[in-house]
């Protein structure tokens, strides 16, 4: 008798969806809280920029001249996860990054995109390794990354909370 | 007939995909837009590469040696590229170096070489299409797409189940046409993809997938899949199917003395797919069942149509960034009327023992992130049973005497 024989695939195939099913309304509560504080907090420092914290509250995602800046969470997460390649007029997305290492980028992917960096790492190691996509320009610090969204049509990047205030 | 009209369909089919390629590439060389031609060559061309080698060992098993001796071939070099013609094409190219010893046949493969289409074809920012043509990738199980390459593995050895050495070249992508569209939903993402092609079959694969004593020819006709993906909003989890059905010919070399006569395999499968990401912690599983229908090949008048099944859980922890830790259970039938495998001594008059026909598998792994661009990658495996072993159609009890074995390994990987 086999380690596993007792788990029949009808038997896994029932274990799996139920065990996606409370990671699934598990993470739904979670972010739906995470939300409501990210609403606050931004609140809250936009009346009082000068106590800003940049490695806890959510960058701010700056793009190029060229775009209008309408678009959602959702979209914003799978532009940078490398999925979506146009904005809503046509034109081609450029995804500029600071280094996976920076701590702004990831506040970034965690508090923006809530997603977490090892996760969109893999994501773009996937995409880049297996020919599926041109990885995103890498900047060195957030005055490259301005100058880069500000001189490329079609970019998107971040900054820090407190920038621009 | 109709199966020989359907291979002519096919070979047919992927003959004008390579013609397609090659016009495409008239096209595109001699018409990069204006738009498109202020980018320079670095802007235009990506070069990525990986390195991995390592050291391995099993006892009681053919799995990696016939020797069981500690074995430093488990080298893995690749070298991609991906030069972008304009916003909506690119070449993407990949050409992989394997010395594995068993596991894999020696020596060099294109992995994949095609067109990246990507238009902005519907003109609405929450739809997305985008199509390959030429050698595409098999991008339809969680690590399919990049099972080649070392540092998107979260162990060495990935789950045999699913993810079966002796088809790594078949399985890994096929001369064809594949298609993806996404969907942004106020539910979620959606992801529909589709691929149609064959995979070469050389003589060394042959030998792994068939039998060493072959010296005919085995091909695989056509392979076809598709697979759907949701990942609901505001969440870290991803769900999917998927679907394969796959026919393979084998024509015998009458004048080369092949014992085998002229037959055919077909392979089909259903997949579940799942995954969940937490800040320190992740989760992914995949359960599948096949179906095994064989005509001939082996003698003139074997018939067998059987079910298997299989799957995995996996868990990893991130202590730190750096360091990380991999459990995961696996496991094998080959054929579900058979679980225990007490038919097989009956049918091969007591050569191949009952353990050929499942494969369980307990995995324990570390990752350690040296670097940035380095990673030393460690695993143990205990297992019991040998279905997974090659060639399928010709278990070896001599090499393999033992239900219960083990391996370990380690690999160093550098990718840039």
């Amino acid at each position: 008798m086999t380690p596993f024989r007792f788990i029949t695939l009808n038997a896994a195939i029932g274990l799996m969806i139920v065990i996606m099913s409370l990671l699934l309304l598990f993470s739904i509560n979670a972010n739906a809280a995470f939300l409501s504080s990210d609403v606050e907090n931004s609140a809250q420092i936009l009346s009082v920029p000068t106590r800003s914290n940049d490695h806890t509250h959510p960058p701010r995602v700056i793009t190029n001249n060229s775009v209008v800046p309408d678009i959602s969470e959702q979209f914003l997460r799978e532009v940078f996860s490398g999925k979506m390649r146009y904005w809503p007029d046509g034109q081609a997305i450029t995804v500029v990054v600071l280094d996976h290492n920076s701590p702004l980028h990831q506040s970034f992917i965690q508090l923006r995109l809530r997603m977490f960096p090892y996760q969109v790492q893999r994501i773009w190691n996937k995409r880049i390794y297996s020919g599926r996509a041109d990885p995103p320009i890498v900047v060195n610090d957030i005055n490259a990354m301005r100058n880069t969204v500000v001189n490329t049509p079609g970019a998107i990047g971040y900054l820090p909370f407190s920038a621009g205030q | 007939m109709n199966n020989i009209s359907h291979q002519q369909h096919v070979s047919a089919m992927i003959k004008m995909s390579w013609l397609t390629l090659m016009v495409w590439l008239g096209i595109i060389t001699t018409s990069v837009s204006a738009e498109d031609s202020e980018l320079s060559l670095s802007d235009r061309w990506q070069v990525h590469g990986f390195a991995a080698v390592g050291m391995v060992k099993t006892d009681h098993s053919s799995y990696i040696n016939d020797t069981n001796k500690l074995s430093f071939k488990l080298t893995e070099i690749g070298l991609s590229s991906r030069f972008k013609i304009n916003n909506a094409l690119s070449l993407a190219g990949q050409v992989v170096y394997l010395d594995v010893d068993n596991r894999y046949a020696k020596g060099t493969r294109v992995d994949y070489a095609f067109l990246d289409w990507h238009p902005n074809l519907f003109e609405n920012a929450n739809w997305s299409f985008k199509a390959q043509f030429g050698r595409v990738k098999n991008n339809h199980w969680l690590y399919s797409g990049a099972r080649d390459v070392p540092h998107t593995r979260l162990t060495t050895i990935l789950p045999q189940s699913v993810y079966f050495d002796g088809f790594r070249d078949v399985a890994l992508g096929s001369d064809g046409v594949a298609l993806q569209v996404d969907h942004l939903s106020t539910l979620g993402t959606w992801q529909i993809k589709w691929s149609y092609g064959k995979s070469p079959i050389n003589d060394a694969q042959r030998d792994r997938l068939f039998s060493p004593l072959a010296t005919g020819t085995l091909s695989q006709d056509y392979t076809h899949q598709m697979s759907v993906y949701f990942a609901p909003n505001n969440t870290n989890v991803e769900v999917g199917i998927s679907l394969l059905d796959s026919d393979f010919s084998y024509a015998a070399n009458v004048a080369g003395n092949d014992p085998f006569v002229n037959g055919t395999a077909t392979s089909q499968r259903i997949m579940l797919h799942g995954q969940y990401f937490a800040e320190n912690w992740e989760l992914a599983a995949e359960l599948m069942r096949e179906r095994g229908v064989f005509k001939d090949a082996l003698f003139a008048g074997f018939n067998a149509d059987q079910y298997g099944d299989g799957g995995y859980l996996q868990g990893r922890y991130l202590f730190t960034p750096q360091h990380s830790v991999i459990a995961r259970i696996d496991f094998y039938d080959m054929n579900e009327d058979d679980r225990s495998g007490s038919r097989i001594p009956l049918q091969t008059q007591g050569v191949v023992p009952e353990y050929f026909s499942y494969m369980d598998q307990a995995t324990f792994g570390w990752q350690w992130r040296i670097a940035e661009q380095w990673q030393l990658q460690t695993d143990v495996h205990l297992i019991k049973g040998a279905g997974r072993l090659t060639p399928i159609l010709f278990p070896d009890p001599v090499l393999n005497p033992n239900k219960y074995w083990t391996m370990w390994s380690m690999q160093l990987m550098y990718w840039f």
